[in-house]
């Protein structure tokens, strides 16, 4: 107990020292004047490109003499960099750059999930860009064999692309312009500052403003962003935006702005507790993306990422630290009693029959993945439908729970999946191969447990006498209430 | 026959020291050693020396606390830092920035670094202002990271005399001069902190007479003398454990 109170004590004071040396950090940090490197760099540019030298201009880093040889200056070793001028630069920043500076910030978001975007380069949603949707028709000189335009274009733009040097620092078309946020970089770092740190003004109220998480979180399988703007909490941040002081260097729930919440102020920033994390998953409790939600702790040991180390546990509590501030702790204990029991339904109901019953089914498919339409349904289940209904309960929003999510994903299940098995398991139960006739025996077994148990049996018209019956009652009470003349 | 006392009982053999029983001799040599084993086996702790040879997999001392590594990795040579999840170059940074004439400020980076080197408190008393990936001697020649000996023997001439001569500081490999490796003082001192951090003890060896001591200070404590031990309660190795 002692233990604790003292960390908690020495991360405030950390916090309090972190706060108070902001000011301080660009006399020490930055140059005591631009750099004659960059005066010369300037010359050119402000002409060349004068909205990139306005928006320099409007920063911070300009206020601190940080200007473009200090970022894009590189060593003569650098694998990307090149002769400009008499100056050896690279166009690339990376996070190891930003790291010389920002180290706390980028040290917490190398632990993240964010900066491991780029790595499902080899995952199940790339084969769907680069084999389904795309072919080998874009060829480059770091892609001599040709890539799929659709990965190059959709996939990498949001998860990062592996960035190439081709000859004399140039960087790859197919690989560069990318903002990816787990770009993976020639100097070996990974992820990109700039997909939330715009360039060239680096705003932190662009950052903090939800639209920039929606320029990936959005879309038919994860509407995070779509999912915030429904509920109350996206009401009010429209409603409110031009009172949350965005640009304010301070920005701690409760203190600087208290009107509405952004994605940010509940996965990162600073409370009246917690300081601002750039490790967006030390305050969710559940993963939503795989077909079955998982607890945190347990996605980042998968990852071999430091955050295993941090529970569930702490991670809800440093979330329920956020809510805290605007609700009350009943609130906040029921809504997670909600939220979770959503999860359990999706999970126990739908997913876990579901998985088992595909698994069971595939060696009566065409081997390929995605040549079989049910490939498709189960995917969409889960990867679409499946997470539309967990996100939406997560960030409160109901039509995203219901209508776009448990309806669309009982639906799919009883309506096309279910109906897809059992045409599956009749047309192979007299297969000469016998075993695909044992496989199509085995599937109909599980299936007839699945649609016999507690869940599905309404489906087979089973539905026990007392349920029935309390069903009945309650559609007489509803026809009684709104028609009083019966 | 009635009449006379019986001959040949122990009594009267025993009280009767002139008519010795002719197997006393032989009694007494076999009874001897048996109560003098017995006494023997009051004082010592038997059921230690009789079944617990030291078992492979319970050193006494953990393997882990036995390290004949350095303590500390010091910097090599060129210097290379983690700051941000990355290693840097010390240029990386410090190419960018001139440092300024202060000495005493709030670490922005580096601040694992706690300055605690008596009146030895300016970075620049060892650390170049512009060569930053060098070291300086106080005469002004640049040294590598991998020879900071040197800029310790400009003050602590006596400690480093005895280092030199191994009255001081840690010797690995051999004492055969050829293979011996003598750790240098950064890889047991930090440099910023040079006072040797308080070291936890490791348990005694273990002995016949004092037993498996790691073991008994798990449930009483640790005894002072065999003797006094054994009042104690069920200590030490059972039979079943050591089979």
């Amino acid at each position: 107990m002692m233990m604790r109170r003292n960390s908690r004590s020495a991360a405030l004071a950390g916090l309090a020292l972190a706060l108070g040396s902001v000011p301080l950090r660009a006399q020490v940090f930055g140059p005591a004047e631009l750099t004659e490197e960059s005066k010369a760099c300037i010359a050119c540019h402000r002409e060349r490109s004068p909205a990139l030298y306005q928006q320099w201009g409007a920063s911070k880093h300009f206020r601190a003499n940080v200007a473009c040889i200090e970022c894009h200056g590189a060593a003569k070793s650098d694998v990307d960099a090149f002769e400009h001028y008499g100056q050896s630069i690279a166009i690339l920043v990376t996070p190891k750059d930003c790291s010389r500076c920002h180290s706390k910030e980028v040290e917490q978001f190398a632990a993240s999930h964010h900066a491991k975007g780029g790595r499902i380069l080899g995952s199940l949603d790339n084969v769907l860009a680069e084999v389904v949707e795309g072919n080998r028709g874009m060829k480059t000189p770091g892609h001599p064999e040709g890539v799929a335009a659709s990965a190059v274009n959709g996939c990498w733009q949001c998860h990062g692309s592996q960035v190439k040097v081709i000859e004399g620092g140039r960087l790859d078309p197919a690989t560069w312009p990318n903002s990816g946020i787990g770009r993976i970089n020639p100097d070996g770092s990974e992820g990109a500052c700039n997909a939330c740190h715009s360039r060239h003004e680096f705003s932190a109220a662009q950052a903090r403003h939800p639209d920039t998480c929606g320029k990936c979180h959005l879309g038919p399988d994860h509407p995070q962003k779509e999912v915030y703007e429904e509920s109350k909490h996206g009401i009010a941040f429209f409603a409110n935006v031009e009172r949350l002081n965005l640009a304010s260097n301070k920005w701690i729930v409760g203190e600087d702005y208290w009107a509405a919440p952004t994605c940010a102020t509940c996965h990162m920033s600073a409370t009246r507790k917690q300081p601002v994390t750039h490790d967006v998953g030390l305050r969710i409790s559940w993963n939503n993306r795989p077909e079955l939600s998982v607890r945190t702790d347990h996605a980042d040991a998968l990852m071999n990422l430091a955050g295993a180390k941090v529970s569930w546990q702490d991670r809800r509590q440093n979330m329920k630290d956020v809510c805290l501030a605007c609700h009350d702790s009943q609130w906040v204990e029921n809504f997670y009693q909600q939220y979770d029991s959503l999860i359990e339904l999706y999970n126990e109901k739908f997913a876990r029959p579901a998985r088992d019953l595909y698994a069971l089914a595939r060696p009566l498919l065409r081997p390929a993945q995605f040549s079989n339409e049910l490939d498709w349904s189960y995917y969409e289940l889960w990867h679409h439908e499946g997470r539309r209904a967990r996100h939406g309960a997560a960030m409160m929003a109901p039509d995203y729970t219901h209508w776009h999510g448990m309806y669309e994903v009982s639906r799919r299940f009883y309506a096309d999946f279910v109906p897809k098995l059992e045409a599956l398991a009749d047309r192979h139960a007299g297969d000469a191969d016998q075993a695909k006739a044992a496989a199509a025996r085995a599937l109909r077994a599980r299936l007839d447990e699945v649609l016999e148990s507690e869940d599905h049996r309404w489906y087979i018209g089973r539905m026990p006498p007392e349920e029935a019956a309390r069903r009945k009652r309650a559609a007489e009470e509803f026809k009684a209430r709104y028609d009083p003349a019966r | 026959m009635s009449g006379t006392a019986p001959q040949g009982t122990g009594l009267t053999l025993r009280d009767s020291p002139q008519r010795p029983w002719p197997l006393h001799g032989i009694v007494s040599w076999i009874l001897g050693p048996v109560f003098f084993g017995l006494a023997l086996a009051m004082v010592l702790p038997v059921r230690e020396w009789a079944f617990a040879a030291p078992a492979e997999d319970d050193a006494l001392v953990p393997a882990e606390a036995i390290r004949n590594d350095p303590l500390r990795t010091p910097m090599g040579d060129p210097p290379r830092v983690r700051i941000g999840a990355y290693e840097h170059a010390c240029d990386d940074c410090h190419r960018l920035f001139e440092s300024p004439e202060i000495q005493h400020r709030p670490l922005v980076q580096h601040t694992h670094v706690v300055l605690r080197h008596g009146m030895n408190d300016n970075c620049f008393n060892c650390h170049d202002r512009t060569a930053r990936e060098k070291l300086v001697l106080r005469t002004g020649e640049l040294i590598g990271y991998d020879e900071g000996w040197r800029l310790c023997a400009q003050c602590h001439g006596t400690l480093y005399r005895d280092w030199e001569h191994g009255g001081h500081g840690k010797t690995m490999g051999s004492w055969m001069a050829e293979a011996r490796d003598r750790l240098r003082c950064a890889q047991c001192h930090d440099p910023h902190s040079p006072a040797f951090p308080a070291l936890t003890p490791l348990p005694g060896p273990r002995t016949l007479r004092m037993g498996d001591q790691a073991h008994n200070s798990a449930h009483a404590p640790a005894p002072r003398s065999p003797l006094r031990r054994r009042g104690g309660p069920s200590q030490g190795h059972t039979p079943e454990a050591h089979p």
